[in-house]
């Protein structure tokens, strides 16, 4: 039973209003009613919430304390009985009087049945259903004192009573010591109801006592039910006084009527000859007691195959377990799933129960449309009901259900995202009037097995496309890997195992486990790494060396990460890393091609400079003027080839972050005064004028920044045509020593300022006059600055000229 | 008339560089190799060795070291010329005097020649 299933107010207020009943549910370890109707105003003038909140403290203190004890007694005798068997539905029937609110007591004849019990199967909550029986008690009462009252007034009582009342005669009295069988072979045929009051007549459909009295007890009781003979034969056996028996009997029109009867039987000699006795429809209580049980029993089965959906069982299996329940809840013979396939207009079966061995699963179809009950229910979009399929005129009956003798059923759509998924149906062989619970329930098995495809479907979406991921990544030779901060848990996909040559039972990963693979030179630099993108400076992006666990080799691995904040701390931080050892052996032996490549070209280069300069040499010497003019125009062009192929090669160098510094120590100011020099040489009509602050020391690679400085000027040079002053600055503060370059000269516009120091950037004349060179060599400069820990920037005016300065750190004094 | 020798493994260099020295007015000795070198040394006793680092058959680094550990050689000033950049480096590595990076300028290499050869 699943706890908390209330049965719906509706239901429960049915049995209210067919006969007056006080129905209540009770918690009998915490004494709480969980369930109070209407009833109770009608019974004892309390509003159910005056119970709700008084609880079973409340009710027995309008409990006549004359009846106080017994009924508790006969409680705690009841509950032992229902807690030893399971079975037990039925507690005990009570009588007792309690105090109505205006003053008055009202007797009350209540059923105790078992609503709910605990996991250990003992008994949790009580389903009370109790009828006002003060006028039948009165006439009980009144009967006994017949002989005072007198006869007539007790006729009038019984006639005006709601209990029916009667007697039954024998035709010919019965030897009681026959066998009960006997007797009650014998009451069939010669009972009959000698006189009875007008409640009674209206029980069995008719409207006055006259219209029934003289009928044999075989017009009322269903002779063959076993339940009767049992009824009578438990009257026998207890002496002919019987309490509160159910008896199975038919009315007018032939309905199925239940009556709880109380009966007493009249012997005279040894010889059975009338009965007494009262009797209490309870038909309709029965069918709504019976109704909440299937009810309860249905979501039992909803909630169970939810679990099921939830377990991660397949669909097919799920579709079996759902038919099998249906089939046991409905009492369903034939059971089916089928799936629309709205390409071909046809359903197919995906699980069946009850039916031939023909109809084959994923192979049985069935027509959608009009031509079958599951087609027509998809069309009606709601669930469609069959009484009867020899009459069914909406639609026709196609294979598999007309092969199969089935007369009645249920069908209900089982919805789908954009199309319905398909349809569950229900048919039975013998006619069944389906109800509104059996309709609900269908249906909600229906939307569970909708609601569970909708999520195998996502989840299989989900699942391909991490299986797809995983192929690729596998294909790829990527390592994926996973690491969890907080708690310091390191998760690698087998490809990263697989890189480092570690088993994988080998570690349970942290930070540190991953740390000793790595190469002790690259150590520091992956921390630094890591230190630098978990303060958001860079993204993590490293190239370093770890040593395969399993064959000790050197291997370089390329990785890069993301961190994952939560209220701005780290949490976590995801990547990915490849193999790069063979790329970087390919790297070197293109490097070492390019550097024997450019020394291959520079070498040409050299005697050609040199055969120039011979040559410009002795043309001047004969003053052969144009001559030597023109050669020292050759020269110039051989050093611009020159300065093409180093950039060439930084470029490429730079691009793959393997620039090569060798550090040493040199003074500032030096170098650049060494370079000043230089590049006056190379213009005749530009003054390159210094204003130097103090020299500092740096440790630096001296070519490099050399070169940076030689590009500054060249620059300076190149951009201001007209010729004018070129001013040299240089200054030290505390951490960093600066140069600038400043020239006159064309300028820069400022939404350029930025890129001037991006790959291929050339500022352009407004006139037109376009500038050689390949627009590298800010490119190489600043990262040749960056590359030193400093910094390289711009100040410019359009056509005024620009200021380009850096500046490096200074090597400190320890 | 002061002394030169040209060590490099490239004929046209060798050839270049003897026009333009011997253009300014010095005496130029040539050798292809690190062998051919230490004979010409023993023959025309240089007062200045330009000495290429990357030669073909010989390393010019060895050639300098080997030179400046010889008393009779080691007076000798050497300026290595090479086509990369760390000529600087390993000029000091291997005891050179001097150093040049090809591809040089004649202004320079003759200002380097004359600081030693005053």
């Amino acid at each position: 039973m699943v706890a908390g299933n209330l049965p719906e107010k509706e239901l429960i207020n049915l049995i209210h209003t067919q006969i007056p009943a006080l129905v209540v549910v009770y918690n009998i370890k915490t004494g709480v009613y969980t369930y109070v109707n209407d009833g109770i105003t009608t019974l004892l003038g309390y509003t159910p919430k005056d119970f709700l909140e008084g609880g079973i403290t409340f009710a027995s203190s309008l409990v006549h304390p004359d009846d106080l004890s017994r009924i508790r007694e006969q409680n705690r005798k009841a509950l032992e009985k229902a807690n030893k068997s399971e079975t037990t539905t039925v507690i005990e029937t009570f009588e007792y009087r309690m105090r109505h609110k205006n003053g008055s007591w009202r007797w009350l004849h209540s059923d105790g049945t078992v609503f709910e019990r605990d996991a250990k199967g003992k008994v949790l909550q009580v389903m009370n259903v109790s009828v006002d029986i003060t006028q039948r008690k009165e006439a009980e009462f009144l009967a006994e004192k017949k002989a005072l009252e007198g006869e007539q007034r007790y006729q009038a009582f019984v006639r005006q009573s709601n209990e029916g009342i009667w007697r039954f005669e024998l035709k010919k009295p019965v030897a009681i010591s026959l066998s009960p069988a006997k007797q009650v072979a014998h009451f069939f045929k010669y009972a009959f109801l000698a006189e009875c009051n007008d409640a009674t007549a209206r029980m069995y459909g008719y409207r006055k006592r006259e219209d029934i009295e003289g009928n044999m007890l075989s017009a009322f009781m269903v002779a063959d039910d076993p339940a009767n003979i049992d009824y009578l034969k438990a009257f026998i056996k207890s002496g002919y006084r019987l309490s509160q028996v159910q008896s199975h009997e038919k009315d007018k029109e032939g309905n199925d009527k239940y009556f709880e009867n109380s009966l007493v039987g009249v012997i005279e000699d040894g010889m059975l000859i009338r009965a007494w006795g009262t009797q209490r429809d309870i038909t309709e209580e029965k069918r709504v007691k019976q109704s909440l049980q299937i009810r309860l029993a249905q979501e039992t089965v909803v909630t169970e195959l939810g679990v099921s959906a939830l377990s991660g069982k397949s669909l097919k299996a799920l579709f079996q377990e759902a038919t099998e329940r249906v089939k046991e809840v409905l009492r369903g013979d034939y059971i089916s799933i089928l799936e629309y396939i709205p390409a071909e207009k046809v359903m197919v079966l995906r699980a069946g129960k009850g039916w031939k061995k023909e109809v084959g699963v994923d192979k049985t179809i069935v027509p959608a449309g009009k031509h079958s009950h599951a087609g027509y229910t998809l069309g009606a979009k709601r669930p469609v009901i069959i009484q009867d399929i020899a009459k069914e005129k909406r639609f026709s009956i196609s294979p598999p259900l007309s092969t199969h003798p089935a007369t009645s059923g249920v069908s209900c759509i089982i919805y789908g995202k954009d199309t319905p998924y398909g349809v569950l149906g229900v048919h039975t062989k013998d006619y069944r009037e389906f109800t509104r619970d059996d309709v609900i329930f269908l249906q909600s098995v229906a939307n569970l097995l909708a609601l569970t495809i909708e999520r195998k479907r996502i989840e299989d979406v989900l699942v391909l496309g991490e299986e797809r991921l995983r192929l690729a990544l596998d294909a790829g030779k990527i390592g994926v890997w996973d690491w969890d901060m907080r708690q310091n848990i390191l998760t690698w996909s087998d490809k990263v195992y697989e890189l480092y040559g570690v088993k994988k039972e080998k570690y349970p990963v942290t930070f540190e486990g991953f740390n000793k693979l790595i190469h002790t030179e690259d150590r520091e630099r992956v921390k630094k790494a890591i230190e630098e993108s978990l303060a958001g400076k860079a993204a993590y992006e490293i190239e370093f060396r770890i040593i395969r666990d399993n064959d000790k080799t050197v291997r370089w691995m390329y990785t890069r990460g993301m961190v994952f904040t939560k209220k701005d701390t780290a949490i976590r931080m995801l990547g990915a890393t490849i193999d790069i050892t063979k790329l970087r052996e390919l790297e070197k032996q293109k490097d070492e091609f390019l550097g024997i490549a450019s020394h291959e070209l520079k070498t040409p280069v050299t005697s050609l400079k040199a055969y120039t300069q011979v040559l410009q040499n002795r043309f001047a010497k004969i003053k052969h003027v144009e001559s030597a003019t023109l050669l020292a125009k050759m020269d110039n062009q051989l050093n611009k080839l020159t300065s093409l192929i180093a950039d060439l090669l930084d470029v490429t160098k730079i691009e793959k972050g393997r620039i090569q510094f060798s550090e040493s120590y040199f003074d500032f100011n030096e170098l650049v005064e060494e370079i000043r020099e230089e590049m006056q040489r190379t213009t005749e009509k530009h003054r390159l004028t210094t204003a130097f602050g103090r020299s500092k020391t740096v440790k630096a690679d001296r070519d490099r920044i050399g070169q940076v400085v030689t590009n500054l000027l060249a620059n300076a040079i190149k951009y201001s045509p007209q010729g004018e002053n070129i001013i040299i600055k240089t200054w030290a503060d505390k951490d960093m020593i600066s140069v600038s370059v400043q020239d006159f000269g064309i300028g820069i516009a400022a939404d350029k300022k930025e890129k001037v120091f991006e790959r291929f950037f050339r500022e352009d004349d407004p006139k037109k006059v376009s500038f050689p060179g390949l627009g590298l060599g800010l490119y190489i400069s600043s990262e040749i600055i960056r590359r030193h820990d400093g910094n390289i920037w711009v100040e410019s005016q359009k056509g005024k000229g620009s200021v380009f300065s850096f500046s490096i750190p200074i090597e400190k004094q320890l | 008339m002061k002394k030169i020798l040209v060590v490099d493994d490239d004929e046209s260099i060798l050839d270049a560089v003897s026009l333009l020295l011997e253009d300014v007015g010095y005496a130029v000795a040539k050798a292809s190799n690190g062998e051919k070198a230490h004979t010409a040394i023993a023959a025309c006793k240089p007062d200045l060795i330009l000495l290429d680092i990357l030669m073909s058959g010989s390393d010019g680094r060895d050639v300098c070291l080997n030179l400046k550990k010889d008393p009779k050689t080691k007076h000798i000033p050497i300026i290595m010329v090479a086509a990369h950049r760390q000529v600087g480096q390993e000029a000091q590595k291997c005891g050179a005097d001097d150093f040049l990076a090809k591809p040089f300028d004649m202004h320079d290499l003759l200002t380097k020649i004359e600081k030693y050869l005053q």
